[in-house]
């Protein structure tokens, strides 16, 4: 059994972080619903925070999932490994002295040229801070994903064989066909240093800005190369934590999750299409060539199904008569891919290039990432912190824990639906202020939001519990 | 290997050649550097040398080092001010060299992750630069024109695409090779 004091500081580190971003998410929400009074300049502050935090922290749990079940079969480096956590815990010092000491409010986004041009909400070295702190964790992550990459080169021969290109070609046998695991850690690894490469160039480019205005770049490529980062990075987190899904609901039903060339197929798909749609937040930029604003539509459509449609079904083929006795990790695992499933509903509705252009500034597009990572991907990062618990702990659950369970579902679909419905009510998003129309759904949010914090408290409670007892 | 590394360094160091070179930015910076490079690398050769054992074990000394002269001399100010200013041009002659010795010294010597991610970074870096010097309606050097911005940075965008294919190339297809044993 692989498992050391590393992955559980991931976990609760990963953990905790996602807690108190959700605290910044409910004030926020209670601010937009007239429930709080909170300035402009401080709800942005949270804005970017809460952003930045929840895709900082989620990342970071997701790759300690991967980690966990791809050191099983490749040899990774647990140097890099704790490079990466103390590369993290740096940057996010920067971020936090950025945002909170020095003002810095531009979103995650930190869209060029606004982390300079401000209009003096804030200053230089605010800016500086903020960058130098996403820049530090972006070289802890792509140590991280060098070190996955070279691990299944040496195991494999190559990333082709990784995502098992050998056996799709027929040379191979499908029973030789490398494991879930390897095959979305080579996905993810290819994915994921390709956004840190477009990621570095576009921080670089901004440092450079902020330091000397006078050097200016094209917005147009700068927007292009941001979200090729943010996005494709925001995306890479549920095919890290998708990888607990696989181990876990085979080893709890005693049925293999072995890879064939339709499941191989899927990820080889969803590789290459996971790159190119982060075009799909562009649509509303008029001065984008048409073929790539076509690419987004079209490649947006597909991207996610290949391997949400191969891990759904085969989630529900697994479980099907398998007599599986369900507890949180089984619960949580199979929720997660529910949440997955709907939660891109709205996002394939919103690249829709006619809808995007109504739908894309509302808060309609939070509704679809708030569902798809908070239904999905943070689940799954949930289902391994029971897991981790149970296997290695031994761990009971209590009605508590289902309680929280279900409380769960309830109000993290609930904040989910609000924004949804404030999409289609054409609510913009990212407003510090709403008008008495916008803010029903708000408050609603933010009052679903406190049970949504005191359910996941009790998660990550369990999560500590079996961390203390181990120690 | 040696004689052959100071006969180059001599040449390179002649006024007809070094003006030539410095006089065109594209030769300058992708002629004359990696050549001041390359006389440090063939200093080195394929010797041990003791007095870098002991500070140099593992390569991540003179790595470091090296790499910090290299991003010297990629900011387009120290390329300017090398050729006004006597005191720039001495430290171009003897750092690069320099920088070429101790990254012969340090390369097989450092960890494969680090090699990875110095690869990965100059992919990044290289792209930075050929946006900069592409895009960026500011002269940069006193010394050059702008149009000789655009041919650096259309070199430097030549060299991401090179350095792109090769990583696929490895990635995919070659493997990590004699490393991987």
């Amino acid at each position: 059994m692989v498992h050391n004091r590393l992955i559980k500081n991931y976990l609760v580190i990963g953990g905790i972080v996602i807690l108190l971003m959700m605290v910044f998410g409910i004030l926020m929400l209670l601010a937009q619903g007239g429930g709080l009074s909170l300035s402009p300049p401080t709800f942005y502050q949270f804005m970017t925070i809460h952003g930045t935090g929840m895709i900082g922290a989620a990342a970071l749990a997701a790759s300690a999932v991967m980690w966990y079940f791809l050191s099983q079969h490749v040899t990774l480096s647990k140097r890099i490994f704790k490079a990466n956590l103390i590369l993290f815990l740096i940057g996010l010092v920067l971020v936090i002295i950025g945002v909170f000491s020095f003002d810095y409010a531009s979103a995650w986004t930190f869209l060029y040229p606004l982390p300079t041009l401000s209009a003096k909400a804030w200053g230089i070295i605010g800016a500086l801070l903020y960058l130098f702190g996403m820049l530090i964790i972006g070289i802890g992550f792509l140590l991280l994903f060098i070190d996955t990459g070279r691990a299944i080169i040496r195991k494999k021969g190559s990333l082709a064989k990784g995502l098992g290109w050998d056996v799709i070609a027929g040379k191979k046998a499908e029973k030789d066909a490398p494991e879930p695991a390897i095959i979305a850690g080579t996905m993810v690894t290819i994915v994921n240093v390709t956004a840190l490469i477009a990621g570095a160039t576009v921080i670089m480019m901004n440092i450079i800005h902020t330091i000397n205005p006078a050097f200016t770049f094209d917005p147009l490529l700068a927007k292009n190369l941001t979200y090729a980062f943010g996005h494709v990075f925001a995306n890479s987190i549920i095919y890290m934590s998708v990888i607990v899904v696989y181990e876990l609901l085979a080893k709890y039903t005693n049925r293999s999750w072995k890879a064939n060339k339709v499941f191989l197929i899927a990820w080889s798909m969803s590789t290459i299409f996971t790159l190119m749609i982060y075009t799909h937040h562009m649509l509303m930029d008029s001065v984008m060539p048409k073929w790539m604003l076509i690419i987004g539509q079209v490649f947006s459509y597909a991207n996610g199904l290949p391997v949400l449609i191969v891990t759904a079904y085969g989630t529900l083929m697994i479980v099907y008569k398998s007599g599986i006795k369900w507890d949180m990790s089984s619960g949580l695992a199979f929720l997660s891919m529910f949440g997955w499933t709907v939660g891109v509903v709205p996002a394939i509705i919103d690249a829709t290039i006619v809808v995007n252009h109504v739908m894309h500034n509302t808060k309609w597009v939070p509704g679809h990432f708030h569902m798809y990572m908070g239904l999905g991907a943070v689940v799954m990062i949930f289902a391994f912190m029971y897991y981790l618990a149970k296997v290695d702990g031994g761990l009971k659950i209590t009605k508590l824990d289902w309680i929280a369970f279900f409380s769960y579902i309830v109000t993290m679909a609930a904040v989910s639906v609000q924004f949804l419905v404030s999409g289609a009510l054409s609510t913009p998003r990212r407003w510090a202020t709403h008008t008495p129309e916008w803010m029903g759904p708000a408050l609603f949010g933010g009052i679903a939001g406190v049970f949504l914090v005191i359910a996941t408290t009790l998660f990550i409670v369990h999560f500590v519990r079996y961390v203390c007892n181990e120690t | 290997m040696m004689k052959l590394a100071i006969l180059f360094f001599i040449l390179l160091l002649a006024p007809v050649i070094r003006e030539s070179l410095e006089s065109v930015m594209v030769l300058h910076m992708f002629l004359q550097l990696p050549l001041l490079i390359l006389v440090g690398v063939l200093l080195h050769g394929n010797r041990n040398w003791r007095f870098l054992e002991k500070w140099n074990d593992n390569g991540v000394a003179g790595m470091l080092l090296a790499v910090g002269v290299l991003i010297f001399w990629m900011l387009p100010r120290s390329l300017d001010d090398a050729l006004t200013e006597i005191e720039l041009e001495i430290w171009k002659f003897a750092s690069l060299p320099l920088l070429g010795f101790l990254w012969k010294n340090s390369w097989r010597k450092i960890g494969g992750i680090f090699k990875s991610f110095l690869y990965i970074n100059f992919l990044s870096m290289f792209g930075l630069l050929a946006w900069l010097y592409l895009g960026t309606p500011v002269q940069i050097c006193n010394n050059y024109l702008i149009n000789e911005q655009h041919i650096v940075g259309a070199v430097y965008l030549s060299s991401v695409l090179v350095l792109l294919l090769n990583l696929l190339y490895i990635v995919f297809f070659r493997g990590l090779g004699e490393e991987a044993e």
